[in-house]
């Protein structure tokens, strides 16, 4: 594999997220577009994460001496070349043949975290070997000892840096769309979803050559010949057990490295992940996919920073799309950010291309706010939030 | 096995060709010519059409099951075609073109005059008959039998009358353009079956890793099939005749307006013969990867399809078969009908004097309609006849190359032939080539010689002789009033007068893919890209070892006997032949196959084996001895209960095993090694099948333990031996008290919650005397564990007993 080469390319075609989405639409096939899309419920939860973190505004600060902005962002001993990382998502190799290989490569190219999903379709180690150990670990709570155990172990030796525990999906989330779209992982070969495919026929071919997406790292602790639709309860019941602060503490023992608690929005919670010694939480509602009335992370984050940003990293995601939404973020007392569908959009629209284009444009996006600003550096980002404290 | 969307599919298909042969049919000016179309007909026309005329439904079919069977090596047949492409469109085509004929007789005419004209006349319709028509027709009307369950004259029927219609009213042009429609149908139905299946396969990687080296292979010289200078010497002399003499593909250059039009149409034709390697054989390989248990390599296809293709995609490949079938079939109806009425009817009827277009017209189309009744009976014919004659009549196709091809080759180049040595030589070769045809397919060989070679050598020596025939009769005649010469082939390219330089550059280009295509497929069977195939997570490989769940099912009828249907509700393990093999793999599946149902009905626990083996020990041999113990044959614990053809069970019912070398089962109801015998039984001694106490037999206990769950009844079993002697079935059951006790004085049973019990199961095989393995065992397949380690705890494999019914299944 070539090394990390800077590789500043852009597609002209696609300069905002928006752009890749809508391209994106139109080469991944509806049951997986969905998949990725797709909120709980009545899809409410999408919406108020995106008005929430549209709603923060920011403030120039024009004629003072301006030296230049820097992105870099230092955490858990790592120094990162912007100030997001690659969100997990589930089943990636669904929306685009190889996408956490793509993504996980891309991201060390650039010198960003990437987060891989427990539930993605390529296999752990085979991803840490593509990061060489730069990627971050994402975490259910098997109910299994045994599994917990062992994919504890695996992640361990594999050489992951960090390890993010899920903690917001403590119920299978009720996803209207997939539910209509009968998905499974791997997908029933139904004329529905074939013909989906073949009217994705970039999707289809790559697809068909990488093989069909399947639960990499999950596979050899799933009963072999289970039928699909059988799978997803025992996913449901195995592998994403409920986790509460008992649950939280074994695995605090086990993992040496830093620990981050992701999908935290009541202060009550951020309190006890700093109880058990977790190093980091990450300010999420699951992309607005678990709880249909959950409020936006960002008003929360303003207070959970101004009380905890000494004790704890105080990271966010849900809702992010641009260089705005991420300033907006870190204006609001983020440290870091994450993003998830961005970057699939990007896969699905330029395909092995798509991961070092979005990157590219996000972080340039994040230039063109820094100085406009006239902020140095990302931790000043709180100084130029329009405050509403006011009230 | 299809779905009322399936039969939309095909009904759409149906009726859209039928739509665009007539729309073709009534496009065209009146008194156009039924045979050439008018000579309007374009490249990619004529390209699509040469390509979708090889391709039959009977090839389709074959070619995908020899690819199951064995590998790339049948796709030499396709990668070798364009060669002689290259020579229909540059050496044979300026001639066609330059003389302005319509048939492939009259050019023989020209040279030789009317002996020879007639002569082959009738050769060029027997050979559409036999070739084209009622071959085709049969095969195809077969498997429409297979795909839709409907009587075979009707399927014959039904599709004679869809090729029938348009080929009547719009003659060639509508035979062309359908045909470029059927191609592209061909290409995108065949190219989803490939992609579906790698898909289910699980991409690339996986086919490189689970594909045997061998199967990759394109030059096999030690192929046992077909040896390679059979292949060297023999292809060429048909392919000659098929691809540049043969009427029914040539008639698509005759249409051609000019001589660039046909060339650009032949080059397609051949650039787009790289393609059936990638779709039509490939994935029969990649089905071999799915599912290498299909015992009969022809029923591949059908079975890949309905394993793999969802509903709707099943009438699509229909579809496909059907569009197979009309476009070689119109072709042949279109030919024959071009034969008949130019070479036949306006000649010999008419005596050459002129005839209007228009009853010109009428009578090919008549004819046509003759034509297909014709190949009505002769399809319905051949069904009702033994299948013998059926492929007896195939076979003579390879023998009816080498006349034609010697008339071409030595005739048209050489102008020392007379029209006396080309005409007997024609006539003798025809009726060498019969007559060794029918006896070296019937294999008689009247003890002159041991055994007849492959055909495609046969069919080269013959052409040798019929050269020869050709040769020394010209030499002794003198030229006849009635012959003259054609042009040479500098006159005729001269007289074309067209710039061959691009089309050359084209044929080189293809030449360069061609042989990157065979070097690639060498490095794939070289074994090296088995390194460079996408690495496999380290844990998906470790957890090799086979796990099985069972589940509850209807007691079954003890007999012996194994009916699917008394099965159907089983746990089925497929695919013994590819099983570890502690002796020689297994590689021919009449040799040893079959397949295990496993179920329990709370009371027994049920395996239930059918086993295909052709040579079946002490039945269809003696009872020799091996040479490692003269008391093999005896029931004691000297004896070796598993000398023979017979089955091996063995449960580790506790479920432990620990991680070192060499431990074994204990020979109780914790866990244990059972055999099953066809010739020989504890209960029915030297004389019957049944029940033997197995291993290990050098403990006391566990031999007493097994002769009293023998003697018993806790373990049951019967044997039967297939009236045909292909191999033999039975069924084994065995009590879970006593032996499946999972803890100490704890039995299984079915109010458990789901159990999991170490499991391995073994096939053996002995075929003849002083084989090359321990023992003179010819096989020894072994459902888990490594060769020499596959009766060590730690190997067995895993079997999750459930209570209760199979959620889907609900009595």
């Amino acid at each position: 594999m070539a090394g990390p080469r800077v590789n500043n390319f852009i597609d002209n075609r696609y300069p905002t997220v928006n752009d890749l989405r809508a391209k994106a639409k139109k080469r991944i096939p509806k049951f997986a577009f969905d998949y990725l899309e797709g909120g709980c419920m009545d899809e409410l939860g999408l919406q108020r994460n995106r008005d929430g973190i549209e709603s923060v505004q920011l403030r120039s600060e024009l004629l003072k001496p301006y030296a230049g902005c820097d992105l870099s962002v230092e955490l858990f001993g790592h120094t990162y070349a912007s100030p997001f990382g690659i969100a997990p998502i589930g089943l990636q190799g669904l929306m685009w043949p190889k996408a956490p290989e793509i993504l996980a490569a891309a991201a060390l190219a650039k010198n960003i975290p990437y987060i891989l999903s427990t539930v993605s379709s390529s296999g752990l180690e085979r991803i840490a070997e593509i990061s060489e150990g730069n990627a971050w670990y994402q975490f259910y709570n098997p109910t299994d000892d045994a599994i917990r155990k062992d994919l504890l172990q695996r992640v361990s030796s594999a050489g992951y840096k960090v390890l993010v525990v899920t903690v917001d999906v403590q119920t299978f989330g009720y996803r209207p769309r997939d539910i209509k779209n009968g998905l499974s992982m791997p997908p029933k070969m139904t004329l529905r979803n074939i013909m989906q495919m073949l009217s994705c026929p970039n999707w289809f071919i790559e697809t068909a050559l990488a093989g069909k997406p399947e639960m990499q790292t999950l596979k050899p602790y799933m009963p072999k010949g289970m039928p699909v639709d059988q799978l997803a309860e025992f996913m449901n019941k195995t592998v994403m057990g409920r986790v509460d602060i008992d649950g939280l503490k074994p695995i605090r023992d086990a993992w040496q490295g830093p620990l981050v608690i992701k999908g935290l929005i009541n202060e009550r919670d951020v309190e006890a992940a700093i109880q058990i010694g977790a190093d980091g939480v990450i300010m999420s509602n699951h992309g607005g996919r678990q709880l249909d009335a959950g409020e936006s992370p960002v008003e929360p984050l303003q207070r959970v920073a101004k009380k905890y940003g000494d004790q704890i990293k105080i990271l966010m995601d849900s809702g992010l799309r641009s260089g705005t939404n991420i300033a907006s973020a870190l204006a609001c007392g983020a440290e870091f950010t994450f993003l998830g569908r961005p970057f699939v959009y990007g896969l699905g629209a330029l395909g092995k291309k798509g991961g070092v284009h979005t990157i590219n444009c996000l972080h340039k996006q994040m230039e063109q706010i820094m100085n406009q600003l006239g902020c140095e550096r990302v931790d000043q980002l709180p100084r130029f939030l329009v405050s509403n404290d006011a009230h | 096995m299809l779905h009322s969307i399936d039969y939309f599919v095909i009904a759409f298909y149906v009726i859209a060709i039928m739509a665009v042969g007539l729309f073709v049919a009534s496009k065209q000016k009146k008194g156009a010519s039924l045979f050439l179309g008018d000579k309007s007909v374009g490249f990619a026309s004529i390209g699509m059409s040469i390509w979708g005329t090889n391709i039959g439904p009977s090839f389709l079919v074959a070619s995908f099951g020899a690819a199951y069977g064995s590998g790339m090596l049948v796709a030499n047949f396709e990668w070798m075609a364009w060669i002689f492409l290259l020579l229909l469109a540059m050496v044979f085509s300026p001639y066609y073109l330059g003389l302005n004929v319509p048939t492939i007789p009259q050019i023989i005419k020209r040279r030789f005059g009317d002996t020879m004209y007639r002569l082959l006349t009738i050769y060029s319709l027997c050979t559409i008959v036999v070739v084209w028509l009622g071959g085709g027709l049969y095969v195809g009307g077969l498997l429409f039998t297979q795909f839709m369950g409907w009587d075979l004259t009707l399927s014959i029927l039904f599709l004679l009358v869809i090729a029938t219609s348009f080929t009547v009213v719009g003659g060639l042009a509508a035979v062309i353009v359908t045909d470029a429609f059927q191609t592209i149908l061909m290409i995108v139905g065949m190219a989803a079956l490939t992609l579906i299946g790698l898909y289910e396969l699980g991409g690339v990687g996986v086919l490189i890793e689970k594909t045997p080296a061998s199967y990759w292979t394109l030059i096999d010289p030690d192929s046992p099939d077909v040896p390679w200078y059979s292949f060297l010497l023999g292809f060429p002399v048909m392919a000659v005749w098929f691809w540049c003499t043969d009427q029914t593909i040539v008639q698509r250059v005759f249409a051609a307006k000019d001589l660039p039009t046909a060339q650009k149409g032949v080059f397609l034709a051949a650039a787009l013969k790289i393609l059936p390697p990638f779709i039509f054989i490939l994935p029969g390989i990649i089905f071999f990867c799915l599912n290498p248990s299909v015992a009969n390599s022809d029923q591949a296809f059908i079975a890949m399809v309905s394993e793999y293709m969802p509903i709707g995609f099943r009438g699509l490949m229909i579809a496909v078969l059907i569009a197979a079938l009309i476009s070689t079939l119109d072709s042949g109806l279109n030919s024959f009908s071009t034969i008949f009425t130019l070479d036949f009817y306006q000649p010999v009827i008419h005596k050459g004097k002129e005839v209007s277009n228009k009853e010109i017209r009428f009578v090919g189309q008549m004819v046509t309609l003759a034509a297909s009744v014709l190949a009505f009976f002769w399809a319905v014919a051949m069904g009702s006849v033994s299948a013998n004659l059926f492929e007896l009549l195939q076979s003579l196709i390879a023998f009816l190359a080498p006349p034609l091809s010697t008339l071409f080759l030595v005739g048209l180049f050489w102008r020392r032939v007379t029209a006396i040595g080309a005409t007997y030589g024609f006539a003798l070769s025809c009726v060498l080539c019969v007559t060794v045809g029918f006896f070296s397919v019937n294999e008689k060989t009247f003890g002159l010689f041991e055994a007849w070679p492959h055909f495609l050598t046969t069919t080269f020596i013959l052409f040798v002789i019929s050269v020869a025939l050709t040769v020394v009769l010209s030499l002794l005649t003198k030229p006849s009033p009635d012959e003259q010469w054609l042009p040479t082939f500098k006159q005729m390219a001269t007289q074309n007068g067209s710039n061959s330089k691009p089309i050359w550059i084209a044929w080189g280009v293809l030449a360069l893919v061609m042989v990157s295509l065979y070097g690639g497929f060498q490095y794939l069977a070289s074994g090296d890209g088995e390194s460079s195939a996408a690495p496999i997570s380290a844990q998906a490989t470790e957890t090799t070892k086979p796990q099985v769940s069972v589940y509850r099912g209807e007691s079954p009828n003890f007999d012996g006997w194994v009916n699917p249907e008394e099965y159907r509700d089983a746990t089925k393990l497929d695919g013994i032949d590819a099983w570890v093999p502690q002796f020689s793999p297994v590689h021919d599946k009449a040799d040893l196959s079959g397949h295990v149902y496993i179920k329990h009905d709370t009371e027994y626990l049920y395996f239930a084996f059918d086993i295909t083996d052709d040579v079946l020990y002490g039945i269809d041999t003696e009872r020799w001895l091996p040479d490692e113990n003269p008391r093999a044959h005896e029931l004691t614990r000297e004896g070796f209960p598993w000398f023979g053809d017979g089955v091996e069970v063995l449960i580790n019912a506790e479920n432990k095993a620990g991680e070192q070398d060499g431990e074994l089962n204990k020979g109780n109801g914790h866990s244990w090694q059972m055999v099953v015998s066809t010739h020989k039984s504890r209960l029915g001694g030297l004389q019957k099948g049944g029940l033997l106490e197995g291993e290990e037999r050098s403990l006391k206990s566990a031999w007493d333990t097994y002769q009293a769950w023998i003697l018993s009844g806790a373990m049951q079993a019967k044997v039967r031996i297939k009236p045909d002697l292909s191999g033999y079935t039975l069924e084994w059951r065995i009590k879970p008290n006593p032996t499946l006790e999972i803890a100490p004085g704890v039995f299984w049973s079915a109010e458990m919650p789901v159990t999991e019990m170490g499991l391995n199961l073994a096939v053996g095989d002995l075929d003849k005397p002083k084989q090359e393995n321990w023992g003179g065992f010819h096989h020894e397949n072994w459902w888990s564990g490594e060769r020499d380690k596959r009766t060590w705890l730690k190997h067995w494999g895993t079997m999750r007993l459930y209570g209760d019914y199979r959620s889907e299944y609900n009595p």
